[in-house]
């Protein structure tokens, strides 16, 4: 399992050169490998937008490098080759779609990577049938989705020419239960058949369950990173940050506040409820 | 690798902030000075006058405290526009309708002439250019939109009483300036969302054909979108029961004070004498001083 993208002392400023120069990026140093799937998280104004936007080329790097494989993306004869294997999913999907009609939508990225005709049409028909849409679904005007709709064309369209790595930014903010967990899904579903995904969230909960491995930003700098489990225990410094751990660990602090003992190697809500229901047949002296 | 440069960097310089003096100005006389410095240098057919103007700009900039890289980096984009500008003024000759002859003929080949008086038009154009791109850049960067809007719409007021309506008069100039930047950011947003799924937008930096076809896929959501968004600005501005002028009053009002006064008096001087200056000089004197130059 070797590094897909690999990021080295990443600094970037806005306005650069200008009174309004503002620092976003200090020295950021990140990989993903193939395969993984990797959180990135932080407060807002972190830097995470900004650092999402140099893994496909939209922004360049003025200080640093980013590898592909190895390859910096400044030796990238064409820019079209990055983005080909990283796509990337805005924050909100009115920032992503432009098209009037849901299959010109998704499509769209087709065409510019040489799809023909047909083919792209299949690729529109069996999108919509994994997300449980009909094929008429195509000729949807993009303006009349609601949000959660939206989302998940916006979605279709990045996984569409499937990119080799996934770049998703805040993809369930702002969604009903049901379109976060069909959203959760399908990212699943894409990290599962072995591609890599980095996921930007702030939704700690749902971090704690897909991600393998978490950068914290803040400030513009990695202030922690490692296994998810180990991060998210660091229940002090996400606070810090502005975040809310997992249900579960607040939990277990609660406990743990009110006297109760608690082994520490739990690290998921299974793991707690499995450690809780061990401990009830001691506290009461029945058996289940 | 290939780079989107020229067309990631779509931008408009707008407001910064700052307490210097030319920010502090009150936005009636940052109009009246700009108003009277883009009428000389439309009346003024001497180079050296406009030269006075382009100094006394610069010396502004350097009050605003605004670095003069901010002020001139949107001039790359407009170099290709101005360069035609250019060529037109270079070879075209008006004066050889009212005289046949050349007396001052300084290049020829086959139809290709250039006068005395076409090259010193051709400096003017480009002198007039910059003083009113800096007057623009420097205006827009010291002064807010809502401060411009007020100004407006207090200089507009008398017309009142013949019934002009001076706060609608303003507030569509600011929607409009508003729009202007809004647009801009929206036309960002589409190149980036089509380019980051592989669209190219980058051309050679002479294909203006081949640029505006592939900036046509941009027209097309950008006016959807900006008949989108007026219709939601009409919506948010019923919603909070706007009524026009009529009545309206104000959060805070502004006022002229001495550093207002000082600083019209200032430019009128500056700019009078830069017109009046010329007067002294002997005209062919200029002239010669200019082409021994070269």
């Amino acid at each position: 399992m070797g590094k897909f993208i690999e990021v080295k002392n990443l600094t970037y400023f806005y306005n650069r050169g200008t009174i309004n120069e503002v620092q976003a990026l200090k020295n950021v140093n990140i990989y993903v490998n193939r395969g993984e799937t990797v959180g990135i998280v932080g407060p807002s104004g972190s830097g995470k937008s900004t650092l999402l936007q140099h893994f496909n080329g939209l922004l360049l790097q003025q200080n640093g490098d980013v590898l592909i494989d190895g390859v910096s993306i400044s030796d990238y004869s064409n820019i079209k080759d990055v983005r080909r294997r990283v796509g990337l999913l805005f924050q909100n999907p009115e920032d992503q779609i432009f098209e009037r009609y849901v299959g010109d939508e998704i499509a769209y990225a087709l065409f510019n990577f040489g799809y023909s005709k047909e083919d792209a049409r299949e690729r529109v028909r069996e999108l919509l049938n994994k997300v449980g849409y009909d094929f008429e679904f195509k000729n949807r005007l993009t303006k009349e989705l609601s949000g959660g709709e939206k989302r998940i064309v916006s979605f279709l369209s990045v996984i569409a020419y499937k990119p080799e790595l996934l770049v998703l930014d805040e993809p369930t903010v702002g969604l009903d239960n049901f379109y976060r967990q069909k959203i959760l899904n399908l990212i699943n579903e894409w990290a599962y058949n072995g591609n890599s995904v980095i996921m930007v969230s702030h939704n700690m909960n749902e971090v704690s369950k897909t991600c393998d491995r978490i950068y914290l930003l803040n400030n513009g700098r990695v202030v922690a990173q490692g296994k998810t489990e180990k991060v998210l225990m660091k229940t002090t410094l996400l606070l810090d940050s502005g975040l809310t751990p997992p249900d579960f660990i607040m939990l277990i602090s609660s406990l743990k506040q009110r006297g109760i003992r608690i082994k520490d190697d739990i690290y998921s809500e299974e793991d707690l409820v499995n450690y809780m229901v061990d401990q009830i047949p001691r506290v009461k002296g029945i058996s289940l | 690798m290939k780079r989107e440069s020229s067309f990631l960097q779509i931008s408009f310089k707008g407001y910064i902030h700052g307490n210097s003096y030319i920010h502090r100005l009150d936005a009636r006389a940052k109009i009246f000075i700009s108003t009277i410095i883009i009428a000389a240098s439309l009346l003024t057919g001497n180079p050296v006058s406009l030269i006075i103007l382009i100094v006394f700009e610069l010396a502004l900039i350097s009050i605003s405290g605004i670095k003069y890289s901010y002020i001139f980096s949107p001039i790359p984009p407009l170099l290709p526009f101005l360069f035609i500008a250019v060529l037109f003024r270079l070879f075209t000759h008006p004066q050889l309708e009212a005289n046949s002859t050349f007396i001052d003929t300084i290049w020829k080949w086959k139809i290709f002439i250039i006068t005395e008086n076409s090259l010193i038009g051709t400096l003017i154009l480009l002198f007039r250019f910059f003083v009113i791109f800096i007057l623009f850049t420097l205006f827009s960067a010291t002064t807010r939109l809502e401060d411009f809007t007020k100004g407006i719409e207090r200089i507009v007021k008398p017309l009142q009483k013949v019934g002009i309506p001076a706060h609608e008069f303003s507030m569509v100039i600011s929607i409009a300036i508003g729009f202007f930047h809004i647009l801009v950011n929206e036309m960002n947003r589409i190149i980036k969302a089509q380019v980051s799924r592989g669209a190219e937008f980058e051309t050679g930096r002479f294909q203006l054909v081949k640029k505006v076809k592939k900036l046509s896929p941009l027209i097309v959501p950008l006016f959807s979108f900006s008949l989108e968004h007026s219709k939601h600005l009409v919506e948010a501005m019923e919603s909070r029961c706007y009524r026009g002028g009529k009545g309206r009053t104000y959060f805070t009002m502004t006022k002229y004070s001495a550093r207002d006064y000082i600083s019209m008096i200032i430019s009128i001087v500056v700019i009078s004498l830069s017109i009046i200056i010329v007067k002294f000089v002997n005209p062919e004197e200029i002239k010669k001083y200019f082409f021994d130059l070269f």
